[in-house]
């Protein structure tokens, strides 16, 4: 039960912390005046009783649903005031006197809108997320794997080897069809026997197509040869229109 | 009394009530987490810098037979092979490469990516993408990057 300060008006004297209760029989047996002041037990603002003489006599679930549409109130129309005439009535419509059904209703508490809840404090744990989509954006890189297709060499190692040995054309057969591409163990390129900077590795090959009308590209490289290089040649081979791009392999030497 | 019969002594503030809702925003960043996590986790594996090709296609990683290829640690060393991505206990020889490539094909995986480094020996490509040679229509895909 709340406690409240009261001031007589008249002469100014204070009396500290009485009971609600003890307040609202007062103020019905007239000890308690309209001009004299109250005010909650350790607030500061002062009100005439004349004031709060409708609050008092509320029961708390009518002191709650007041609090509440006071509120919704505020929310859709925060401009205009309150019509107070006709909410007066409806208090004055709602109100019960104060009996002994009082004190059952204190005990009843309504979930308060504006209560205090203990919520979770949020922020670190909004910190770190960003911290970490921070890290991993800075750290990963997001290379899409790419491919370029080949026809799989022939390496005669097949059940019918002998078979597809003899199927086996030397790079000197094939010369007449198809542009050839030599890499050596020390990287260089041949295109058909002639030395050809990496750099100019596509010029070369558009050329040696129109020179020679040839559209196929056959890809003969040493064992040593770096991968990168070969993929190279591959490259250009598909970026000078080659309709065909081979990789050739050696012929073991059979029994 | 005035403005309605709200307690006196508590000064309503409409603006108590306003504040941004967070919600959404930190929902989006638990999501954007989540996204970047999984892609964390496979591209992390991605150790091998393959050579770079400007005509090239997406890899068609889940139908191909895939081997990665680490260069030697020293010049003219053995290249490393592995199976799938680059981890300790996948390193396969080529024999081990040929027995895996007949059990794939028997699958009906008629494909092998190959993931090799830059300075990977040919004969290393060779050795691996020879397991093919037994197979008709065998398809070798040579994984590449996009140039810078």
């Amino acid at each position: 039960m709340a406690k409240w300060d009261v001031m007589r008006g008249r002469d100014l004297k204070q009396i500290l912390g009485v009971e609600e209760a003890v307040v609202i029989k007062s103020i019905q047996q007239g000890k308690i005046g309209p001009e004299d002041l109250l005010r909650r037990e350790g607030a500061a603002e002062w009100k005439k009783v004349s004031e709060l003489r409708d609050w008092l006599f509320m029961s708390p679930t009518q002191r709650w649903e007041e609090e509440a549409r006071r509120r919704d109130g505020a929310a859709e129309s925060p401009g205009q005031p309150s019509d107070d005439s006709g909410g007066s009535a409806r208090r004055a419509a709602r109100r019960v006197p104060v009996s002994a059904h009082a004190d059952e209703e204190e005990e009843f508490e309504p979930p308060r809108r504006n209560m205090d809840v203990e919520e979770f404090d949020l922020t670190p744990m909004v910190d770190m997320t960003f911290l970490l989509n921070m890290f991993f954006m800075l750290t990963t890189s997001y290379v899409l794997l790419r491919s370029i297709d080949v026809p799989a060499p022939n390496l005669s190692q097949s059940k019918d080897a002998q078979a597809s040995r003899q199927q086996m054309q030397s790079l000197d057969d094939l010369r007449d069809d198809f542009i050839i591409a030599e890499i050596r163990p020390d990287n260089a390129i041949l295109i058909d026997e002639k030395e050809v900077a990496r750099k100019d590795l596509l010029e070369a090959l558009k050329a040696r197509m129109r020179e020679s009308g040839k559209n196929e590209l056959i890809v003969q490289a040493a064992d040593e040869a770096y991968h990168e290089v070969v993929v190279a040649v591959l490259d250009a081979g598909n970026e000078a229109g080659m309709q065909r791009v081979r990789l050739a392999t050696s012929a073991e030497e059979g029994p | 009394m005035q403005g309605g019969g709200g307690d006196p002594f508590v000064k309503f503030r409409p603006h108590e009530d306003l504040h941004i809702d967070f919600t959404p925003m930190i929902d989006s960043m638990f999501l954007l987490l989540m996204f970047n996590i999984m892609i964390f986790a496979i591209t992390g594996t991605q150790q091998i810098q393959v050579p770079e090709a400007a005509y090239s296609k997406g890899a068609e990683t889940h139908e191909a037979i895939l081997f990665s290829i680490r260069e030697p640690s020293v010049p003219g060393g053995e290249a490393t092979i592995y199976e799938g991505e680059v981890l300790e206990d996948k390193k396969v020889t080529p024999d081990e490469v040929r027995q895996i490539v007949e059990k794939a094909v028997s699958e009906g995986r008629k494909k092998i990516l190959i993931k090799a480094e830059r300075k990977v020996p040919y004969k290393t490509v060779l050795e691996v993408a020879g397991a093919l040679s037994s197979i008709d229509d065998g398809t070798l895909l040579l994984a590449v990057q996009q140039p810078r």
